[in-house]
């Protein structure tokens, strides 16, 4: 694979939850992470199947974002790169990064920071805005739950939030696997330190993406989820009170 | 500071107005028939303005409870008025099931339907203008003209025109009905009647006089019923309103009203417009307030009130009319926002509140449109995108600059093509222009079913188009295209020669003395606007039904058949003749071919192409004054009759299902992104078609939740503008849309998921996903 190709699995436009203005949200294909409650197990193999994947170059890819170009300008919007984990395809996704840059298109990221910093941070150092997911706080929680040690992840985490000034922290939310008091209280502590984030973004669970699995005669996940409303706000309270801003 | 919520008497007249039933009031009818029989022998003109007096000076007054502007055109708060003397057969026909129909239904009593059948039916019968149009209009025409879905113009004689903006600015503001009556006698002494024109003018001017007097008269009444009411200053309105030009807000708007009462009495029509109502009232309300005479409380009421005046008379239409104008909807258009005739943003403290009127009343009239220029204030913007929000379908959402343009392309000055508003629906209109700004809607789905079945439609062989060769014959797509253009120019002939038919006999029949007051030209030349007195005289404009559809079906065709070769014309169209029925899997694929409205030039260009041809062929023709003849996509309803005629279609298509309004994409094709769809309908040629150019979007709920989303709906607009786009309205995906989701998920592939950090390209609504997406938590998730 060339280095300005690489495997995605969707562009989606009208995407108005994955950062400023009307945006394009680019899907990478491949994921390090197995996370139970994931809603895109389409994005866990890198490789092209069960009619998942297509391969593209960087200048097809720009060739389908410059559709919607008028409705970012107008909006401040523009592109987000999301998946799978896209900093799986560092090379892929630099070259595409840098060429919406040139575009003048404002950029966007969603990712778990599972990635090494060597090769993660010259993409990040270049992105507008970053959307970290954090999913669980305790290192042993996190590997079952996600499948990975959270220890790269967090060094991760510390590194960016000193030196990019735009970063929301998600948090995805499943009930009775990660919406503790005690583990949002550990996150508080993480982040009191660093004062580069912008702000905790809860992600309630969903099962949107349930349906999938079937079709990739993967076993059916386990059904979770979303705490009540009034959990979740209780939560942004206790967050708030820490002095940390929510969304 | 403005009070937030609506008054409680406000809340009182909205309350009365959601409860009464309407009601068919006779009194016009009867006045109007009873003048005609004493006007025998009369120049027709001349008859009809006597009628239109009669019924003002004898027909009912009726203030209700505290009103704050008064008049209602009959009886009843929620009145209709019948006009006999363009159509009365189908109130013979129907009258007896009014109450019970379906669409939009009246309530009509035994002793009016006695009366009109004793008194009116008779008395109109072979003379109303149904009646001469039918016997009028050439056979081969007629044949697909009248009632068949294929072209239609009933509107047009079962029906007054209608399609004015009265011209408050320089005429009723300025002169008064009083003034005006003094203008035409003063007119009527100046000319002599030694040619045949002036004969006409005199009779014009004779007629101009009779009907000043009418008005004047009603205003009179009314002041007198205020009187005896114990209402002071509702009287002391009416005694100087209308006669005298307006002094104070509340007179102006009392003004307005009564203007509109005269329209509707004297015609029952749609689009009789009101026009820049926050440009022109708003002298008026700075006035008062720097007078101390008003309150900005106080003039927000009054506007509701007359949201509220202008909601309650009914347009009463026969039920094949209903069905192409659905809802009780009277098209009264009113357009705020904008640029001024100097080209400065025109945004006022009156735009504002005009768009809190309908947030309150949230009464379907009027119909509120907005103006959109590169300039438009951000926070005029973030106003219109929070009445959007509410979900009401309003306002409708216009490109200033290409409204301005389309009007210059037809001659008007700079200065008048700035100072536009709409018509209607969609339309860019004027004070000074006299159009038909809907003389026929065109069924482009018939013209492809001519095209595919040797000429003829599928559901009804006696009717038919261009004789045509067995669809297996055609040798190549372009065949195929020719063909559908030219059933398509046949219809589109016969279109015109419909519009010019009915052009000669409103001529003849129904001049429009009282409305010709309201519009610029008619007055200086002495002729009536159906003889072309506007200053300014714009050609019918044929709106065309069907292109998402047709263009789709031209897609199927060019692909499964002719690139793919996969199946043969005789297959495709075996497949059409029995609905789909055993064709399950040619079905499925040709809903899979791109269909228009998810930025795929393959469909897309066709559109463009068949949009292109209509338009040619539409302005090669010239009606009765010598203007061109021109091209929309729009019209509100007209897209479901259309297609109750029509057979299946080769986008996969069921017969008899409804077909596209405007240029939106068939409803459930567009499965991309409302700015894909919206880059698909921006690539047809806008600027050229002057009737306008109507686009519908399905607004996700979520966009409506907080002021940063609502944000991303202004940039929505401004950016589709940007391309070119002339208007754009919204329809919020209710509770309900997403309940019928739930039962017919195949119909709804469309309803779009957005949630953060979810891939949807591959949505399949299961059950519980259709659960989590009602449920409220993940309302979001649209």
């Amino acid at each position: 694979m060339a280095a300005a190709e690489g495997v995605i699995f969707q562009v989606q436009r009208w995407s108005i939850h994955d950062g400023e203005g009307i945006r394009s949200t680019v899907f990478l294909k491949g994921c390090p992470l197995r996370c139970a409650w994931c809603a895109n197990p389409e994005s866990w193999s890198p490789k092209i199947e069960h009619g998942f994947g297509q391969l593209v170059t960087v200048e097809e890819l720009m060739r389908r974002l410059r559709r919607d170009e008028v409705f970012y300008r107008e909006s401040g919007g523009g592109v987000t790169f999301s998946g799978g984990e896209p900093l799986m395809q560092a090379d892929f996704l630099l070259a595409a990064v840098q060429a919406c840059a040139a575009s003048g298109y404002h950029t966007a990221i969603e990712t778990s920071l599972m990635a090494d910093w060597e090769k993660a941070w010259p993409i990040l150092g270049l992105i507008d805005e970053i959307f970290i997911d954090l999913k669980h706080m305790d290192h042993g929680l996190h590997c079952e739950l996600t499948g990975v040690s959270n220890k790269k992840i967090l060094e991760n985490a510390q590194k960016l939030l000193a030196v990019h000034n735009n970063v929301t922290v998600r948090v995805p939310l499943v009930e009775g696997l990660n919406d503790d008091k005690a583990d949002l209280e550990a996150l508080a502590a993480f982040l009191e330190n660093s004062p580069g984030f912008t702000a905790v973004e809860f992600m309630p669970y969903h099962n949107l993406g349930v349906a999938k699995y079937a079709r990739l005669n993967l076993p059916e996940p386990p059904i979770h989820s979303s705490p009540s409303a009034e959990a979740i706000d209780g939560l942004k309270r206790f967050l708030r009170r820490r002095g940390l801003n929510v969304l | 500071m403005m009070n937030a919520a609506m008054t409680e008497r406000i809340k009182r007249f909205k309350k009365l107005y959601i409860e009464a039933k309407p009601t068919v009031s006779v009194e016009r009818a009867r006045l109007f028939t009873e003048s005609h029989k004493n006007s025998e022998g009369e120049a027709t003109i001349i008859r009809r303005a006597k009628a239109f007096r009669e019924v003002c000076q004898k027909g009912p007054v009726t203030i209700f409870d505290d009103e704050l502007i008064v008049g209602s055109i009959g009886e009843y708060l929620k009145s209709g008025v019948v006009c006999p003397e363009y159509s009365w057969s189908w109130v013979e026909e129907e009258m007896d099931d009014f109450a019970s129909r379906s669409q939009d239904p009246y309530a009509i009593d035994d002793k009016s339907r006695e009366m009109l059948r004793r008194e009116i039916f008779p008395y109109w019968k072979g003379k109303s203008l149904e009646e001469t149009f039918l016997s009028r209009i050439n056979d081969q025409t007629g044949r697909i003209l009248v009632d068949t879905g294929i072209i239609d113009n009933d509107s047009k004689w079962r029906n007054a025109v209608g399609e004015i903006t009265a011209d408050y600015q320089d005429i009723i503001f300025q002169k008064g009905f009083g003034g005006l009556k003094k203008e035409a006698e003063e007119k009527l002494a100046a000319v002599s009647p030694i040619t045949p024109d002036d004969l006409s003018r005199m009779e014009f001017y004779q007629a101009e006089i009779i009907v000043c007097e009418g008005i004047i008269s009603l205003a009179e009444r009314y002041a007198a019923r205020a009187e005896e009411l114990g209402m002071p200053e509702t009287a002391a309105i009416c005694r100087r309103a209308p006669a005298n030009p307006p002094v104070t807000f509340r007179e102006a708007i009392q003004t307005v009203w009564f203007t509109q009462m005269g329209s509707i009495l004297s015609e029952n029509s749609l689009a009789l417009n009101i026009g820049r109502f926050d440009q022109y009232m708003n002298p008026y309300y700075q006035a008062d307030l720097e007078a101390g005479r008003i309150t900005p409380d106080e003039a927000q009421e009054l506007i509701e009130a007359l949201w509220i005046k202008l909601s309650e008379w009914v347009w009463v239409i026969s039920a094949n009319t209903a069905k192409y104008f659905a809802g009780y909807n009277a098209f009264q258009n009113l357009t705020i926002g904008g640029r001024t005739r100097d080209g400065r943003d025109a945004t006022n403290d009156l735009s504002y509140m005009c768009l809190k009127a309908t947030s309150h009343v949230k009464t379907h009239q009027p119909g509120l449109s907005v103006r959109i220029h590169p300039d438009t204030p951000d926070s005029f913007m973030m106003a219109v995108c929070d009445l959007i929000a509410e979900g009401t379908g309003f306002p409708a959402v216009h490109n200033d600059r290409l409204g301005s343009e389309m009007l210059l392309a037809a001659g008007l000055p700079p200065e008048d093509a700035r100072d536009w508003n709409n018509c209607g629906c969609v339309v860019p209109h004027f004070r000074k222009i006299g159009e038909w700004t809907s003389a026929v809607s065109v069924n482009l789905a018939a013209a492809l079913e001519f095209a595919l079945n040797e000429g003829r439609s599928r559901l009804n062989p006696d009717l038919g188009g261009v004789t045509e060769k067995p669809a297996a014959d055609f040798k190549s797509y372009d065949e195929v295209k020719e063909a559908f253009l030219k059933q398509l120019a046949y219809l589109i002939k016969h279109s015109v020669i419909g519009s010019l038919t009915a052009q000669r006999i409103h001529a003849e029949m129904v001049p429009r003395p009282y409305l010709s007051l309201l519009v610029d030209g008619c007055m200086e030349k002495g002729k009536d606007l159906s003889h072309g007195g506007a200053k300014y005289n714009l050609g019918p404009v044929l709106t065309g039904i069907g292109v998402a559809d047709s263009a789709n079906s031209l897609a199927v065709i060019k692909k499964l058949v002719f690139e793919d070769g996969k199946y043969t014309m005789e297959q495709i169209c075996a497949a059409l003749e029995k609905d789909w029925q055993g064709y399950e899997d040619m079905r499925a694929e040709a809903l899979s071919v791109p269909k228009y409205g998810n930025d795929y030039d393959y469909a897309d260009r066709i559109a463009v192409e068949i949009s292109d041809f209509y338009h040619r062929e539409t302005v090669s023709y010239t009606d009765l004054f010598g203007s061109k003849f021109n091209s929309a996509f729009m019209g509100i309803s007209n897209y479901i009759p259309a297609g109750s005629i029509i057979g299946a279609t080769p986008d996969g298509r069921r017969a008899r299902t409804p077909l596209t309004e405007g240029i939106s994409p068939h409803a459930g094709t567009d499965l991309t992104s409302p700015t894909a769809a919206m880059r698909s309908a921006a690539k047809i040629n806008h600027d050229i078609h002057t009737g306008g150019t109507l686009m519908n979007v399905k607004l996700s709920p979520s966009l409506l939740k907080d002021e940063k989303n609502r944000r991303k709906l202004g940039s929505l607009i401004r950016a589709y503008f940007s391309l070119g786009a002339f208007h754009v309205q919204f329809n919020v995906i209710s509770t309900e849309t997403l309940r019928k989701a739930q039962e017919h998920p195949d119909d709804y592939r469309d309803l779009l998921v957005r949630v953060a950090g979810y891939s949807t390209q591959f949505v399949n609504l299961s059950r519980e996903a259709q659960e989590a997406i009602i449920e409220r938590t993940t309302y979001e998730g649209l």
